[in-house]
């Protein structure tokens, strides 16, 4: 009889403590909390007992296990496994930066040169094809990281990062470390990143001039040698007047 | 115990879909709504991975994770206590 009526103010209460549970769920979620969605998908990713883990308050270990079997895997350059290893990793914690960038690393920089060297395939075309499929994969992972960090700079730097060097594109990488720029918290050698970028643009020298000129006004912190070059250089190819030319030597702030 | 334990962290995911989803059968609602009921929702304090990857608990956070815990913790103490009074143990 006790039983019962407990039973019956359990769901009483339960009535009660309904809102306020949906209400902290929708908080945390609000501030990056429980980004995790533990569906059948994920279940077949992890496997019974690591998916019984990550449902019981072990995500960051279980995460951090697989991340010890991926560096495993890349020993063994087990590409293939080190993506999967990443996606359940990235998945289980994806407001860890190291994850994201790591995962982007691998693939972008270390699958796509064992791509392009493998011994076993003599076509070039194929090798090549098989480095962009890896250079899309590491962006992937970038872009992906973004969404799930989009108050971060770091994933945005990588993601330029992989634009410079991959791509090529100077243009989204300029853009990208400008968008990490933005951000709080930001290194203050993006805003200059974002300018070199910018200068190495067809057509677009007249701005990067502009904004490399703005960060040289802005005082001798500013006027490190990579900047002073780029200037230089543009001043030559834009034919800046004598007189609002910098000055040879100028004062290096450091 | 360790069913209680592994339910509590999946009430969230029950309640939620119990609140939202409209289109499942009639047992399937009533399983979600007493799960929804019954169970403390578990995962509100499970917040150490976010803590680990570096993300801050707001002081909003903290306090009502705090109270939610305070008032599971009164609840289901009082009626234990009251379904277990006068047992002789």
């Amino acid at each position: 009889m006790r039983a019962l009526i407990a039973l019956a103010i359990l769901v009483g209460l339960g009535g009660i403590k309904l809102p306020i549970e949906h209400d902290l769920t929708a908080l945390h979620r609000q501030e990056h909390f429980r980004d995790v969605e533990f569906n059948l998908d994920l279940r077949e990713k992890l496997g019974q007992l690591g998916f019984v883990a990550a449902l019981s308050g072990f995500r960051a270990i279980v995460a951090d296990a697989l991340f010890i079997r991926a560096h495993v895997a890349w020993e063994r350059t087990e590409w293939g496994r080190i993506l999967l290893l990443f996606r359940h990793i990235t998945t289980l914690q994806p407001r860890v930066l190291l994850f994201w960038d790591t995962a982007a690393w691998h693939m972008a920089w270390n699958a796509s040169v064992a791509a392009m060297n493998d011994p076993t395939q003599p076509r070039l075309a194929l090798r090549v094809k098989a480095q962009r499929e890896y250079f899309a994969l590491g962006k992937d992972f970038l872009e992906q990281g973004i969404k799930n960090n989009p108050d971060r700079p770091q994933l945005y730097e990588a993601l330029a990062r992989l634009y410079k060097e991959k791509y090529k594109d100077h243009q989204r990488a300029s853009e990208f470390y400008a968008k990490a720029a933005a951000l709080p918290d930001a290194p203050t050698f993006d805003r200059r990143f974002s300018a070199y970028e910018l200068a190495y643009c067809e057509g677009r020298e007249r701005e990067a001039y502009e904004r490399l000129r703005s960060l040289y006004d802005e005082g001798p912190q500013e006027r490190l040698p990579t900047l002073i070059a780029r200037l230089k250089s543009l001043e030559d190819k834009l034919t800046i007047p004598q007189d609002q030319r910098i000055p040879d030597k100028g004062p290096i702030g450091r | 115990m360790a069913c209680v334990y592994f339910i509590g962290h999946l009430q969230a995911t029950a309640r939620e879909y119990w609140l939202q989803e409209h289109s499942s059968g009639l047992l399937t609602r009533i399983f979600l709504a007493i799960v929804a009921l019954l169970f403390p929702d578990l995962q509100a304090f499970n917040l150490v991975d976010d803590i680990v990857a570096g993300t801050a608990i707001s002081m909003t956070v903290f306090a009502k994770t705090a109270l939610l815990g305070i008032f599971y913790t009164t609840i289901y103490t009082l009626l234990a206590a009251f379904v277990f009074y006068g047992k002789e143990l």
